[in-house]
């Protein structure tokens, strides 16, 4: 085979192709062009039709020469037949397309009632050249979006956040699909693809009057993606246009009219100015360059369906961190600040669940749909987002590999189905023992003592922060040997079986009652195949303390929220079995804690 | 010196270009630069020197009529142009399904392999995993490697940027890489 583009050329080279032109040919095509030309130059300056007879006798050139004119005329003649079809065929405009350089394109998104606009210019591929995009509505978060491109340049126009973005290279990358397939020319070509590969059954319709247009109407076969889909192409008798498309999906039983797409001012003289912000965005507008941003996911060697939850799982472990710039690179390139806007006063804590990840029936689509679930915080309490849509797509630009943006999302916000159980019949240690715990698994299994009132104390009242840190630093447990039962203040307490489902483990679910200025105990057992050095991952809500076998390993007094992995705390585990104990104080609302190896 | 001469040729082409409008024998003479361009390129398309022949013709006939409404002035505007109407004619003519399965026959057959090394492709092979490109990359590795044509004229054939058209040919060849991969596993 060949590496590179030099081994390819050799290999091209050795193959020595005869390409010696025919010199008879050569000298009768000039004639005839020669003629072709003197006709039409002659139609073109108001004269007479020439007699091309007369022109061809007229040269000097034998009687045998102008015979083989003849002949050839005659082959022109029958070749080009060939290629006009007595009925209309999808190639007739295919081929009235490479005649077209500019246009304009309304897609009516009937169940939402607004447009998009796109202005095109295109070159003789029917590819994109120039592009202006203009919708009023572009989802919640984005408002309305404008956007102005070429193949290699893109920017944007939020108005709603008067936000003007710079240094996009593809437009692709802002709109989320690939511009180069929304050109008509494009769009027919694919149907003619797909019509050789037998994805879908056309069916011509061609009025015997002229003034009505032929309707291609296009069907998915049964069993297929987009079996409930079907699309009307109206083209135009005269020219061979596509006019508009209809687009239908099958709902209930019925189909319903999902957008129509209306082409017009062909080759009409688009203004440059519509290639342009110039003039239109206010001074003030806030001018962010991405040109160094790297939007999107590349896929690498995943599937589409692994790239989907990928970054689906990225963009959400980024807005868990904090990290929202990343999070908005995954986002339609969008910036940091964005997404944050999206985010005030919800704090998203864990991903419960990701996927599957699906294709989109619409068979314009080559974007994919990924659920999500997860666990955040608003308000103080524990909730769970349930991301039912969000639409990944493929954005194929012409400088890079394929890389893979999202571009909406969709979902619904529930309260937090409980997350933990509570069992006070298998309360010992082995139903609580991790045989081995696989860094980034959170510990789940846990033997709670809770929630316990703070300590005791005449000379100090509880609720004050100094009568916190009191409670914080007070211990009376021993923290080597297990005991089933244990007495603080006088109080017999039972320790419990807690199991969550959660990484993060909502400790407010401990008690009907507030859980506001409480402690509790977590144990657990570690068993380690040989001796083990690593980090202990910890969150928690609010103060923490750490024992691995009876040594206080960690202590950390805060009023926070629980985020993963916010203490790392490096731990050796001797060979055997390890007691790992947490002592986890709450001040005011949320409470709980997370905890976890890390892999480093 | 070696510049200004370059000059002054590409100034008389260039006003051979303009006289090509309205002289016969100026288009006659641009006609003679350029046939043997038009027809390699066809072939190296076509692979076929009939059909090939065939669709020169048209070439040179819509040039014919089409060459006093033709804006350009220079050369290589007129190189472009020409170009362009032999890119579409070619495009066209391979579209046809039955003709590219006749091409395919035809290529197998009736052009020599010269290729020394037997773990080479050989000519159908080649071919038929060329003709399973998209016509626009079809046609860019035509120009690049069956041509020759350095990476600044194409992209001013195909009116595209120089930086992405090198980009593009990186991916063309992976693409053609992988067909030619699936065509031997497939015969194997």
């Amino acid at each position: 085979m060949f590496k590179d583009e030099n081994e390819f050329g050799k290999i091209v080279d050795k193959l020595n192709i005869d390409t010696k032109s025919n010199p008879a040919h050569r000298e009768k095509l000039k004639r005839q062009m020669l003629s072709v030309f003197n006709e039409t130059s002659q139609k073109t300056t108001g004269n007479s039709k020439p007699d091309i007879w007369r022109i061809i006798m007229k040269s000097p050139i034998t009687k045998i020469a102008a015979a083989a004119v003849i002949i050839l005329t005659a082959g022109i003649f029958l070749y080009t037949n060939s290629l006009v079809p007595a009925a209309y065929a999808l190639q007739d405009t295919i081929n009235a397309y490479d005649s077209i350089s500019s246009l304009h394109m309304k897609e009516n998104i009937i169940e939402m009632g607004w447009t998009k606009d796109t202005w095109l210019e295109c070159d003789m591929y029917g590819n994109i050249n120039r592009i202006r995009f203009d919708t009023p509505y572009c989802g919640e978060l984005t408002g309305s979006l404008a956007i102005v491109g070429s193949r290699n340049h893109g920017e944007a126009w939020l108005g709603r956040h008067n936000l003007h973005l710079v240094g996009y290279g593809d437009p692709s990358c802002i709109l989320g699909f690939d511009v180069s397939q929304i050109a008509p020319k494009g769009l027919v070509e694919r149907l003619y693809k797909q019509q050789e590969l037998g994805e879908i059954i056309l069916d011509v319709n061609e009025p015997r009057e002229k003034n009505k247009p032929i309707v291609v109407t296009v069907n998915y076969p049964e069993g297929s993606l987009s079996e409930s889909w079907k699309k009307l192409f109206y083209i135009d008798q005269a020219t061979k246009l596509v006019k508009k498309i209809d687009k239908y999906e099958l709902r209930n039983e019925q189909y319903q009219h999902v957008t129509t797409t209306e082409f017009s001012d062909y080759n009409q003289m688009i203004d440059p100015a519509m290639f342009s912000f110039k003039g239109e965005i206010p001074d003030d507008a806030l001018v962010m360059d991405v040109t160094d941003v790297e939007v999107g996911l590349l896929q690498g060697d995943m599937t589409d369906k692994e790239v989907v939850k990928e970054i689906t799982r990225q963009f959400f472990e980024a807005t868990i961190a904090g990290d929202f710039s990343r999070a908005g690179q995954l986002y339609l390139g969008a910036p940091g600040s964005l997404i944050e806007q999206a985010f005030i006063g919800v704090i998203p804590l864990e991903i419960i669940s990701i996927g599957p990840a699906k294709p989109e029936t619409d068979p314009d689509s080559k974007e994919y749909v990924c659920s999500c679930k997860i666990m955040l915080k608003l308000n103080g309490q524990y909730h769970e987002l349930d991301v039912s849509m969000i639409k990944v797509s493929q954005i194929s630009t012409e400088q890079e590999p394929r890389r893979w943006i999202i571009i909406g999302l969709s979902y619904n916000l529930n309260p937090l189905p409980e997350g933990i159980k509570i069992s006070n019949i298998e309360t010992d240690l082995d139903a609580v023992t991790y045989d081995n715990p696989q860094p980034e698994d959170y510990l789940k299994k846990w033997l709670v003592l809770g929630p316990l009132p703070f300590p005791a104390r005449a000379d100090l009242y509880f609720g004050s922060e100094e009568g916190q840190k009191t409670a914080f630093d007070t211990d009376s447990l021993d923290f080597v040997n297990f005991a089933q039962k244990v007495t603080i203040d006088n109080i017999d307490y039972e320790w419990a079986a807690l199991e969550s489902e959660h990484g993060i483990v909502d400790l407010t679910q401990l008690s009907q009652e507030n859980t506001d200025l409480k402690i509790t105990y977590l144990w657990t057992q570690i068993d380690m195949p040989e001796e083990t050095t690593g980090t202990l991952g910890i969150g928690s809500d609010d103060g923490v303390k750490v024992w691995l076998n009876g040594e206080l390993v960690h202590e950390n007094w805060l009023y926070r929220e629980v985020k993963p992995d916010d203490d790392h705390v490096p731990v050796t585990f001797r060979k055997g079995k390890n007691q790992l104990v947490l002592k986890v104080q709450n001040a005011l609302g949320a409470w709980g804690f997370c905890c976890r190896l890390l892999d480093e | 010196m070696a510049g200004a001469m370059a000059k002054f040729i590409e100034q008389t082409n260039d006003d051979l270009v303009s006289r090509a409008k309205t002289q016969a024998n100026a288009l006659g003479q641009l006609y003679e630069i350029y046939y043997d361009q038009i027809f390699r390129f066809c072939v190296h398309r076509l692979f076929n020197k009939e059909i090939a022949e065939d669709v020169t013709s048209t070439v040179f006939l819509e040039v014919a009529k089409k060459i006093n409404s033709f804006s350009g002035r220079t050369e290589k505007e007129f190189f472009n142009w020409l170009y362009a109407i032999a890119i579409n004619h070619v495009n066209s003519y391979i579209r046809k399904t039955s003709r590219r399965k006749k091409l395919l026959e035809k290529a197998a057959s009736s052009i020599t392999n010269t290729a020394e090394q037997t773990s080479e492709p050989n000519w159908p092979e080649l071919y038929k995993a060329i003709l399973k490109l998209k016509n626009e990359y079809q046609t860019i590795i035509t120009l690049r490697f069956f041509e020759n044509l350095p990476y600044e004229k194409i992209a001013q054939i195909l009116n595209m940027n120089e930086s992405t058209l090198r980009v593009m040919v990186h991916r063309i060849l992976n693409e053609l890489r992988n067909e030619m991969k699936n065509v031997f596993e497939a015969e194997v």
